[in-house]
C-alpha cells in the first residue's frame, strides 16, 4: 500500500468539487420542484420530509466536497424544515418564498468565481435571518462551551469490559487496545475468568474483559473516544491514576528498536483538519513508541501551531517513519537518529522525504472514477460534443471511401467487403452517438414551474401547471435551444392568454387557469406544446391590427388559421397595453425565428375563450440531416430531404412565358419559386431545363429552382459560425464524400425572403 | 488482493469521494446509491467493509445495516455509519441495527482513511 500524498488529496479534493457542483444543480432543480409542490400542500409530512433530505444531502455533500461555508449555510436553513418535520413550526408561502430565494443564491453562488462566491452567500444572509425568524424559541441552539481538557500527561485505567455480541456488531476488542496503544504507551492485561464451560460455549460471543493502563497527554475525552463505537453498550471504567512525567521513561526498549529523534511542525492550515494530532499519535503509536519532548505551549483547549520534538523508539526506517507525517500539511518533519541528533541541530543528510509516493497523474485519477459498478456515467457535454464532431468526420470520411471504391475499376481484394463493413459500422455508431446526446425534457419543463409560479404571482393570477409526456426525449442541443422560445411561450400564455380569477368565475371557469406542457415523439420529430384555458385568440382583433398595420389587405378573406399565423410576424402584438413580462410585442416573432433556426415549425389553434396551444414541430436531432443534393452552377448544395416534397422540370420556354411572375402550376395550384442562379448573382447561363424541388414548410410551398437534383445525401452539419450570422440563407455547410464543401440550404430563411419579395404587392402570402 | 468496501450513498458527490479516497490507499469501492442497491450490491460479492449513508430514498441506512446483519456472511463484517452530527438518535438507532461505529460528515480524507484502517486494514 503506498500512502497518498497531499497532492493527491487535493486532486480528489478538486474532482470532488467539480462531481458536486453538477449533482447540485440537480438537487437545486429537486428542491425547487418539493418546494413547490409543498407549496400547495404545506402540512404534507411527506412533502416536508422531500425538501428536507434534499437539504441535508446538499448540505452534507456540500461539506465533503468542501463547501464548508455553503454547509454552514445550509445548515440553518435545514433547521427550519427540520423544525417542520419534527411538528414545531408550520410551513407557510413567506416561508417557501424565502427558501426558494436562497436555493437562487445558491446556484449563483456555484456559479461565481471562487473569489465571490462567499459574497453571494453573504448577500442572502437577509432572507436566512428572515427564515430563521420563523424559528420557535426552543429550536434555536445556544453555544455550548466545550471544557478545556489538562494538557499534562496522565495515568489512566481502565477496565472495559464488552457485552457478549461485541462480535456482531463487526467489532473487534484488538481494535480498541491498539487505539489505546497509539494514545501512549501501554499496560494490556487480560481475563479469560468468564469463558463458560464448553458445552454452554457461544463461539461468537465474546467473553473476554480487560484492564489496561495508558500514559497519555491526550487526556480522558481521548481515552474514552477510543471506545466510542461500543458506548453505552459495555462495561466500562475510567479512572485517573496519577500525573507521570515524562511518559516514556520508564518504558524499556524492544529489542531491535532504536531511538528516533523528530521534529515537526504545525500550521493553522494543518490545524485546520479536525484529529489529525491523534491521527499522528496513532499511526507512530502502530509501530514503537512516542515520547514527546517539546510542544507548542497550551493554549485554552486546543493546541496552537508551533513546533514538536519527538523522541520516537522504533525499529522502522526513516521513510517510515515520515510516512507517518503525510497527512499533516505543512509538517516538514525532519527524522534523524538520536546518536546523530544534537537538539535543535539535526544534519541535513539523515533527513527522511515526506512525501514518498508519487503524485498521481490526471489520467490515473480519471481511470480510478470510471472504473466501478453499472452505474451512471456523468461526462461533460463538451467532451461528448467533441465525439459527435469526430463521428461526423467519420460519417464523412465514410462516404469518401465508399465514393472512392465506387470510381475505382478494380478494387484490392477485400476493400469493398471493409467499405461495406465501414459503412454499417459507422451508421451503428451514429445512431449510438445520437443517442446518448438524447435527454429527457422534463429538465427543461421543469424550469417553468417556478417561473410559471412567480409570474402569476406578479399578474395576480391563479395558474396550475400540468406538465405530460416528460420522459419524451430529444437532442440536447435542441432542448438547449428550446428553452428560450419555450419561456417566451409560457409567458405569453400566462400574460396573455390566462384571464384573472375574477374573470374567469365570471364566465364559469375555476379561478385556476391551467397552463399545460406537453412533448410527444411522432417520428423523427418531437411535437412540443404550450397550452392554456384562457381567453384564446380573438380572430376579428388579429385581422383588425394586421389590416392596420399593412400586414394584410384590407378586402382579404383569410382563414382562421391564415390568421393565426399572422402573429408571429415581426412587430405584431394585439395588446396595446406594454406589460412587463412579455413586452412590447416582441416574442412570437422571435419564437418563429428560434424554432425555424432549429428546422422546427410553429403552429397555433385556438377557440376563442377556451384557450391556445402553440405547438411546435421539432427534429429529434440536429447534428446530422438526410439531405437533399442538388447543384447550382457547378455548385453543390443541400437542403432537407425532410421538407422536399417533389421536383417538376422548368423548360426556358416557361421560364420565359411565367413573365417574371415566377410561379409554376402544381396541379391546379400556383406555387412560387425562387431562383437559386438569381439568388446566387451567378451570371452563366442555365441549362435547358432546369429542375424546381418543391419544398413545403409551415404549409406552404416553395420551388427551388436548381440545375440538376443529384440525390440523397446523409449530411453532418457543420456551423459556419460568424459567416452565417451574417448569410441568411445557409443553415450550415457538409462536406461531401468527394472533400468538396456544400452549403446547406436555410429553407425557412429562403421562405421568408421569397415572402419580403411578393409581400410588397398581396400583403400577404399564404 | 485488496480489501473490497461498498459505499452506500445517494448523495454522488459523497459516493466519489469515498471511492478516490478509498481507492487511493489501495481499496477495491464499490459504490451504490440506496439501501436497495446497497444490499444487492453486498449479496452479489462478499465486501470486507460497507460504509453506508443513513438517509437515503427506497432503503435507508438504518434498514440496511439490519438486513446485512441477517446475512450469514455479512454477521461480523465491520459497518460503518456516515452520519452528520445532528443525527444523535441516528447513531443510536444505527448502532442497535448492528453498525460498527460511525464516520461524521463532513469528513477530511484523512481522517476518513484513519478510521476506515482502524476497522479494516487495506492488507
Amino acid at each position: 500500500m503506498s500512502a497518498p500524498t497531499s497532492l493527491q488529496f487535493g486532486e480528489i479534493q478538486r474532482r470532488s468539487r467539480e462531481i458536486f457542483r453538477v449533482e447540485a444543480t440537480d438537487l437545486l432543480g429537486e428542491l425547487e420542484a418539493a418546494l413547490l409542490e409543498l407549496e400547495s400542500d404545506p402540512a404534507n409530512p411527506a412533502l416536508i420530509n422531500r425538501v428536507f433530505r434534499v437539504m441535508h444531502t446538499l448540505k452534507g455533500s456540500g461539506a465533503t466536497s468542501g463547501f464548508q461555508e455553503l454547509s454552514d449555510f445550509l445548515h440553518q436553513v435545514e433547521d427550519v424544515f427540520n423544525a417542520a418535520r419534527e411538528a414545531r413550526l408550520q410551513i407557510n408561502s413567506p416561508i417557501i418564498d424565502l427558501t426558494l430565494k436562497i436555493t437562487d443564491a445558491v446556484t449563483r453562488y456555484l456559479a461565481a468565481a471562487p473569489a465571490d462566491a462567499a459574497a453571494v452567500l453573504e448577500g442572502s444572509r437577509g432572507e436566512l435571518s428572515a427564515l430563521l425568524n420563523y424559528l420557535p424559541a426552543s429550536g434555536k441552539k445556544a453555544g455550548t462551551a466545550i471544557a478545556a481538557p489538562p494538557p499534562q500527561t496522565c495515568l489512566f485505567r481502565v477496565r472495559f469490559q464488552p457485552r457478549l455480541d461485541l462480535f456482531r456488531n463487526g467489532n473487534d476488542p484488538g481494535i480498541f487496545l491498539d487505539d489505546l496503544r497509539a494514545l501512549g504507551p501501554c499496560t494490556v492485561r487480560g481475563f479469560a475468568d468468564e469463558i463458560p464451560p464448553f458445552a454452554q460455549l457461544d463461539p461468537e460471543a465474546c467473553y473476554l474483559r480487560w484492564e489496561i493502563e495508558v500514559a497519555t497527554a491526550s487526556g480522558e475525552d481521548a481515552v474514552r473516544s477510543v471506545f466510542c463505537f461500543v458506548d453505552g453498550e459495555c462495561d466500562l471504567e475510567i479512572a485517573r491514576v496519577e500525573t507521570v512525567e515524562p511518559p516514556a521513561a520508564a518504558i524499556p526498549a524492544a529489542a531491535g528498536t532504536r531511538p528516533w529523534f523528530i521534529e515537526f511542525q504545525t500550521t493553522e492550515r494543518t490545524l485546520a483538519s479536525p484529529g489529525v494530532l491523534e491521527a499522528l499519535w496513532r499511526d507512530l503509536g502502530r509501530f514503537g513508541q512516542v515520547q514527546v519532548l517539546s510542544a507548542p505551549p497550551a493554549a485554552d483547549s486546543h493546541t496552537p501551531p508551533g513546533v514538536w520534538r519527538l523522541r520516537f523508539e522504533t525499529a522502522a526506517d526513516a521513510e517510515t517513519i515520515a510516512s507517518a507525517f503525510v497527512f499533516l500539511l505543512d509538517a516538514q518533519p525532519r527524522v534523524t537518529l538520536e546518536s546523530f541528533a544534537a537538539p535543535g541541530a539535526i544534519p541535513a543528510a539523515a533527513t527522511a522525504p515526506a512525501a514518498p509516493a508519487a503524485p498521481p497523474t490526471p489520467k490515473a485519477a480519471a481511470s480510478a472514477a470510471s472504473r466501478g459498478s453499472g452505474e451512471t456515467l456523468r461526462v461533460s457535454a463538451e467532451r461528448l460534443d467533441r465525439l459527435v464532431n469526430l463521428v461526423g468526420e467519420l460519417v464523412i470520411l465514410r462516404s469518401q471511401v465508399s465514393n472512392a471504391c465506387a470510381k475505382a475499376t478494380n478494387l484490392p481484394d477485400g476493400l469493398a467487403g471493409a467499405a461495406e463493413a465501414l459503412q454499417s459500422l459507422s451508421t451503428e455508431m451514429r445512431d449510438l452517438i445520437l443517442n446518448i446526446r438524447m435527454m429527457p425534457i422534463e429538465q427543461t419543463f421543469s424550469k417553468y414551474r417556478r417561473m410559471a409560479r412567480d409570474l402569476a404571482r406578479d399578474l395576480g393570477k391563479e395558474v396550475e401547471l400540468v406538465v405530460e409526456g416528460g420522459e419524451t426525449e430529444m437532442d440536447k442541443t435542441v432542448l438547449d435551444a428550446l428553452a428560450d422560445p419555450l419561456m417566451h411561450l409560457v409567458r405569453n400564455s400566462l400574460d396573455h392568454g390566462l384571464e384573472p380569477a375574477a374573470e374567469r368565475e365570471a364566465v364559469g371557469k375555476p379561478r385556476c387557469g391551467k397552463l399545460r406542457l406537453r412533448a410527444e415523439q411522432r417520428g423523427d420529430r418531437v411535437v412540443v406544446s404550450v397550452g392554456d384555458d384562457g381567453r384564446g385568440l380573438d380572430a376579428e382583433r388579429i385581422r383588425a391590427k394586421a389590416v392596420r398595420q399593412g400586414l394584410l389587405a384590407a378586402d382579404a378573406r383569410p382563414t382562421e388559421d391564415e390568421l393565426f399565423q399572422l402573429i408571429f410576424l415581426p412587430g405584431f402584438s394585439t395588446v396595446e397595453k406594454v406589460s412587463q413580462v412579455s413586452g412590447r410585442g416582441v416574442g412570437l416573432d422571435v419564437v418563429r425565428r428560434q424554432v425555424d433556426q432549429l428546422r422546427g415549425r410553429v403552429e397555433v389553434r385556438s377557440e376563442r375563450g377556451r384557450g391556445a396551444e402553440f405547438r411546435l414541430s421539432l427534429p429529434l436531432t440536429l447534428a446530422i440531416i438526410e439531405g437533399l443534393l442538388v447543384e447550382v452552377d457547378g455548385e453543390r448544395y443541400v437542403l432537407p430531404l425532410g421538407i422536399a416534397r417533389e421536383t417538376v422540370e422548368l423548360k426556358r420556354g416557361q421560364r420565359a412565358a411565367s413573365n417574371g411572375r415566377n410561379v409554376v402550376g402544381l396541379r391546379g395550384e400556383l406555387v412560387p419559386y425562387l431562383h437559386l442562379r438569381d439568388l446566387f448573382l451567378f451570371t452563366s447561363r442555365p441549362p435547358e431545363v432546369e429542375r424546381i424541388v418543391i419544398v413545403e414548410i409551415e404549409d406552404q410551398r416553395l420551388g427551388l429552382v436548381v440545375d440538376r437534383v443529384i440525390g440523397n445525401h446523409q449530411t453532418v452539419l457543420k456551423s459556419l459560425g460568424w459567416i452565417s450570422r451574417r448569410v441568411e440563407v445557409f443553415s450550415g455547410a457538409t462536406v461531401l464524400g468527394d472533400g468538396r464543401i456544400a452549403l446547406i440550404l436555410d429553407v425557412p430563411a429562403l421562405l421568408a425572403h421569397q415572402r419580403r419579395q411578393s409581400g410588397s404587392h398581396s400583403g400577404l402570402s399564404i | 488482493m485488496p480489501k473490497t468496501v461498498i459505499a452506500v450513498d445517494d448523495s454522488m458527490s459523497v459516493r466519489e469521494t469515498v471511492r478516490m479516497t478509498l481507492e487511493s490507499v489501495g481499496y477495491r469501492v464499490q459504490t451504490a446509491e440506496d439501501g436497495v442497491r446497497g444490499l444487492a450490491v453486498a449479496q452479489q460479492q462478499k465486501a470486507d467493509l460497507i460504509v453506508t449513508d443513513l438517509n437515503m430514498p427506497n432503503m435507508d441506512g438504518i434498514a440496511l445495516i439490519a438486513r446485512l446483519r441477517a446475512l450469514p456472511q455479512y454477521r461480523f463484517t465491520p459497518i460503518l455509519m456516515l452520519t452528520t452530527e445532528s443525527q444523535e438518535d441516528k447513531k443510536i438507532a444505527g448502532r442497535r441495527a448492528g453498525a460498527t461505529g460511525w464516520i461524521v460528515k463532513p469528513f477530511d480524507p484523512a481522517r476518513f482513511i484513519a478510521v476506515i484502517q482502524k476497522v479494516c486494514p487495506a492488507v
